[in-house]
């Protein structure tokens, strides 16, 4: 991989600022960290154009409308954190005569959790026949497509609306004529061959099939990721995958599929949320809302305890006190979502912090006893915490397993 | 394509290979799971959660098992086809049920019988579990159960027993891989062998944690394969944390459970331990289908 200053010498140096970005320098060092394309500069010479070739992403970024794929940069998500989450599609057939319905329910497919809105993202539509799967497009087409068929029935159907071409034969040239995605399917030899052929013919935006021979489809798609990383161009578009059932989908959101052509929603809110977990960036724990949780149904002489919004830390404490089936008032406090001591080495589980989210939760309103339980771990917090707020404050266990007993013994 | 050569890992590192019960093997594996064109990835072992008392489980198990009786829930256990049992001696806590010592050697003793791997379990409450533990330990002498859990602020007597009756020790570690490291060091300066040592880098479910859950895996694999000898236990998962969940409720539990435990043995699991029969079948269907 090219460095900032490599990349640089390469440059115009004119410093025009028409790439977005005020310098050369400025866009070299994104380019150097892959986080702008060479394409953006007007003046860059061909021959910097080949020689700066390694700079591209190692897996092309493929878009069919606001949905994007592939442009991943790691094998593990603990190396980096993945970037573009395997997009989900609903399978439907233009000949089913539930199509209307199963569509409604895919675009009113909504989960919330942890102020993510969960859905599924894309249509794929199976054809049989030019009149039926141009209609069908035409009721699905407020939705980002994968359009499959046969050429001709495709074509029909194009001519609607734009969508990923998943052909039943070669595609090259309706993907030139309606310029949108192209799927190419087969063995990793037969893949390498036709996306370059694919892109000879003026196709760029791939998407890849891999047939295994021999092979499981696991195996298939982290070759396919190696080898894009590895710098093999020729595979380095995104993948997609139909999985036969829930738990083959689960592996493939895990291991390297970037596009899943569900035939069902049956399991779709545990692969979403399956997806949420695996596509979270490591580096940016997930979070939950700051305020005064209820657990069970509490009331005025309910306890109080006190933690963090790191969403482990609150699915833990949580959980504890869940288990003690005694009514409580859990206060999440925004720490930015670090752990409690964490978040206190970082000022970031503060005295004034707390006091604050007292104030503004009305705690003093739901209970009438005055008293919050924070955790052991910040028991050092607890003098001034009782000078900031006059409330009482108790020392509670340092690991929220033994919250059970801490509550037997009051 | 003349230069296209398939990129083989070739990892220096295996994952301890050990035994539980008579004759049950765990681990073995020399690269990541399901990458049979590479090296060896023996599937999860696939084990079920019993409890000695069933107040804390949901109508779903309470439906699918005689939950009542813990002999009986084992036999129908092993009759779906677990390959181990992990016995979760919960009713012993004294804050809880309080059920003697005795009580839990009579389970265990009976359970034993069925000649299926255990593991076995205490109920977290430090003082009771001690005794529990070294009682079960003894009464079970020589069939290589595994006795949970070894932690890092309390981990002596659980190995004591181990090593004193001949079981091997689940070290438990709260999804932190440093601690995992350090555990492992501690068991093994007092004389636990490395083929008596399950990892159990805690589980958490999906959409409560898994995500820690699956790098930490991953990272302890990774460390193994690399040639680190204090990552090299089998991990052992609890899928069956999934039903602890306000998700798990119904046939969507056993979704969750499923996708848990996929999840748990595809960043590297070696044994995953299930609660519902049905997710157990599930998986097993999946991972054969590998």
């Amino acid at each position: 991989m090219a460095t900032a200053i490599d990349i640089y010498k390469q440059l115009p140096k004119k410093n025009c600022g028409e790439c977005g970005f005020p310098t050369c320098l400025a866009f070299a060092m994104r380019l150097a960290s892959q986080k702008a394309e060479l394409e953006a500069c007007p003046y860059i010479s061909e021959e910097a154009k080949e020689s700066l070739g390694g700079v591209a992403p190692p897996i092309k970024l493929v878009k069919i409308r606001d949905v994007e794929v592939g442009d991943e940069t790691v094998l593990f998500r603990h190396d980096k954190t993945f970037f573009h989450q395997t997009a989900l599609a609903l399978l439907l057939e233009d000949t089913d005569p539930r199509f209307d319905e199963k569509l409604k329910q895919v675009k009113e497919l909504k989960f919330e959790r942890l102020g993510q809105v969960l859905k599924i993202d894309m249509v794929a539509i199976g054809g049989t026949d030019s009149k039926k799967f141009a209609a069908a497009v035409e009721k699905a087409k407020d939705m980002p497509l994968i359009l499959m068929g046969k050429p001709d029935v495709l074509e029909a159907g194009l001519k609607v609306s734009p969508g990923l071409i998943f052909p039943e034969a070669d595609g090259f040239a309706l993907a030139k004529e309606y310029k949108c995605p192209l799927v190419v399917s087969g063995t990793l030899e037969v893949l390498a061959e036709r996306t370059k052929k694919a892109n000879e013919a003026g196709v760029e935006d791939l998407v890849l099939d891999p047939k295994p021979e021999g092979r499981s489809m696991v195996e298939e798609l982290t070759i396919v990721r190696r080898m894009a990383l590895k710098g093999c161009k020729e595979l380095g578009y995104p993948t997609i995958m139909m999985p036969q059932g829930p738990l083959e989908a689960a592996l493939g959101i895990m291991k390297y599929a970037s596009i899943l052509i569900l035939k069902d929603l049956e399991a779709a809110l545990p692969l979403l949320t399956l997806r949420q977990n695996i596509y979270t960036d490591p580096q940016k724990p997930l979070q939950v809302e700051p305020k005064l949780y209820e657990i069970g149904k509490p009331g005025p002489d309910s306890p109080v305890f006190l933690t963090t919004n790191f969403s482990l830390t609150y699915f833990t404490v949580q959980g504890d006190i869940d288990s003690t089936k005694v009514p409580c008032y859990l206060m999440i406090v925004d720490t930015e979502g670090m752990s409690v001591l964490t978040g206190w080495a970082a000022d970031k589980f503060t005295v004034e912090k707390v006091a604050k989210a007292i104030k503004e939760t009305g705690l003093e309103k739901k209970v009438k006893h005055k008293t919050i339980v924070i955790p052991g771990l910040v028991a050092r917090m607890s003098g001034e915490l009782e000078e900031a707020t006059g409330w009482k404050v108790k020392v509670g266990p340092n690991d929220s397993s033994n919250i059970p007993s801490f509550l037997k013994q009051k | 394509m003349a230069n296209f050569e398939i990129p083989r890992e070739n990892w220096t590192g295996r994952v301890q290979r050990i035994k539980i019960g008579e004759s049950l093997e765990a681990g073995g594996a020399n690269t990541l799971p399901f990458l049979k064109f590479e090296g060896d990835c023996p599937l999860p072992r696939l084990g079920m959660e019993i409890f000695d008392v069933d107040e804390d489980l949901g109508p779903e198990i309470k439906e699918a098992f005689p939950t009542k009786e813990p002999v009986g829930w084992a036999k129908a256990a092993v009759a779906k086809g677990a390959e181990l049992l992990s016995l979760r001696l919960v009713g012993t806590n004294p804050e809880r049920a309080n059920r003697s010592t005795a009580e839990a050697v009579e389970t265990v003793t009976k359970i034993t019988k069925l000649d299926i791997p255990l593991i076995i379990n205490g109920s977290g409450h430090e003082e009771k579990d001690k005794e529990v533990l070294r009682a079960c330990a003894e009464a079970t002498q020589g069939k290589n159960c595994f006795l949970g859990s070894a932690e890092p602020e309390r981990y002596k007597s659980t190995a004591a027993s181990a090593l004193a009756y001949g079981h091997g020790v689940v070290g438990l570690t709260n999804i932190d891989i440093n601690l995992v490291k350090q555990l492992n060091i501690l068991l093994k300066d007092i004389g636990v062998p490395p083929d008596k040592i399950l990892i159990d880098p805690m589980t958490g479910a999906l959409g409560y944690g898994l995500e820690y859950t699956y790098s930490t895996i991953e990272r302890i694999r990774l460390g193994a394969l690399q040639g680190d000898e204090m990552f090299q236990m089998p991990i052992l998962c609890y899928a069956s944390e999934a039903w602890n969940t306000r998700d798990a409720q119904g046939k969507l539990g056993v979704e969750w459970e499923a996708v848990t435990g996929l999840a748990c043995g595809t960043a590297g699991a070696d044994i995953l331990i299930m609660r519902h029969p049905e997710s157990f079948i599930r998986l097993k269907k999946a991972f054969g289908g590998i």
